[in-house]
């Protein structure tokens, strides 16, 4: 039902050990994620650097993995909220201050706040993890109504409607606490 | 130019739809980076391994990507090898399938002995296998002693028999080795295990100091 045809634990158990081919199954798996949110913090060439980053960083600190501390795609958008941060400092730096005003490469600007604000909400959708990720995604990235999302993922109704209810309302928390 | 409807919200709590309207706004996420990326990623991490020594870590190295691309780079250094003397060498096996592999979903692909190379210092006997587990390719590796890695360290790799490329598979500091192999590996290709004596230089190339090797054969042909 994941229709990722590699399941999240499986990764995080590899990695965890060290598996050779953990990194490029957690890339496989993850590194869409990372690059997505990146682009939206820092634009499209950025956002090829903080995934290179993250994902090599993320390896060589792999030891500091805690999987009781959470699943690794969450780990993982922490990693890249992190490096995003690097990033946007590194170009301060760069940047006169005259001409702070960024030229942003995406038609929408994303202020810091907002691409923070997406960062923690597909932080805790890793953490929740499925069904109720697929669900909010569904819902909120690909417009199905909820009577679809039920269908597509065989799930009764009801439980559709409260997924969403508690995930939305455990999000918006989130966000409301973050201030 | 589409207005941020978010940018100068109010301070407090948040709009009853902020989490609907960003997840909105950001669309699909999950496009994924250029190719180059994962090239990147491989080689950094490629390159400080050496260092670290740290069994685990990817090296793979699919000839026609980065080693090949940029193969006139680092020389390879190998030693006098004709194929004559590989023959020589190297004993067959034409092993059945061993009922020995401790799961029962394991299936030997293919197998071969492991012989020391003229000028290796000392005589080394093993064997190599591979297993099917799960959907992937798994390099098992025994010796019944480690050969000396002098300064540097022992390293397993996977060669075409002309020795025309090379896939690197990991870091071996025992006299067994398990490696996972990377996904496509044509082994009826690669068909020769190496193991070569590697300086702790940061040249993720083979040193060309091959101090063990073995041909695989196909288990289901022997």
């Amino acid at each position: 039902m994941t229709g990722a045809g590699d399941d999240d634990d499986d990764i995080a158990t590899a990695w965890v050990r060290g598996e050779r081919d953990a990194l490029e199954r957690a890339y496989r798996r993850w590194s869409g994620l990372v690059h997505g949110l990146a682009r939206r913090a820092v634009g499209a060439d950025g956002a090829d650097d903080v995934t290179q980053v993250v994902f090599v960083s993320a390896w060589r600190g792999r030891d500091t993995y805690d999987p009781s501390a959470g699943p690794l795609g969450a780990w993982l958008v922490g990693i890249t909220r992190r490096r995003i941060v690097d990033e946007l400092r590194s170009r301060q730096r760069q940047v006169p201050v005259a001409d702070a005003a960024p030229e942003v490469s995406d038609a929408q600007a994303w202020t810091a706040a907002d691409s923070t604000d997406l960062l923690t909400i597909y932080e805790e959708l890793e953490r929740i993890g499925d069904p109720q990720r697929r669900i909010i995604l569904l819902a909120y990235v690909e417009d199905l109504t909820q009577r679809e999302i039920a269908e597509r993922l065989d799930l009764p109704l009801g439980t559709v409607k409260t997924h969403t209810n508690r995930t939305l309302a455990r999000l918006r928390t989130l966000l409301g606490g973050a201030r | 130019m589409n207005p941020d409807r978010y940018a100068d919200r109010p301070a407090g709590d948040p709009p009853a739809d902020r989490v609907e309207g960003l997840l909105r706004r950001a669309g699909d996420v999950s496009a994924g980076p250029p190719p180059g990326v994962w090239e990147a990623v491989r080689a950094e991490l490629t390159e400080d391994e050496p260092a670290q020594g740290a069994v685990g870590t990817p090296r793979r190295d699919d000839l026609a990507g980065r080693r090949g691309a940029d193969g006139g780079r680092r020389p390879a250094r190998w030693p006098l090898l004709a194929a004559a003397a590989v023959g020589a060498l190297v004993a067959w096996l034409g092993t059945q399938v061993l009922g020995a592999g401790p799961g029962a979903s394991e299936v030997v692909v293919a197998d071969g002995t492991l012989a020391e190379l003229p000028d290796a210092g000392e005589p080394v006997e093993g064997t190599a296998q591979v297993v099917a587990v799960d959907g992937e390719q798994r390099l098992r590796v025994e010796v019944a002693e480690l050969p000396d890695a002098g300064e540097g360290y022992l390293e397993v790799w996977l060669l075409r028999p002309d020795l025309s490329g090379m896939v690197t598979v990991g870091v071996i500091s025992g006299t067994s080795a398990e490696f996972s192999l990377p996904a496509g590996v044509d082994l009826a290709d690669y068909a020769v295990v190496d193991i070569s004596r590697e300086a702790l230089d940061g040249d993720p190339a083979h040193g060309g100091q091959s101090v063990v090797r073995g041909e695989l054969r196909d288990a289901s042909a022997g």
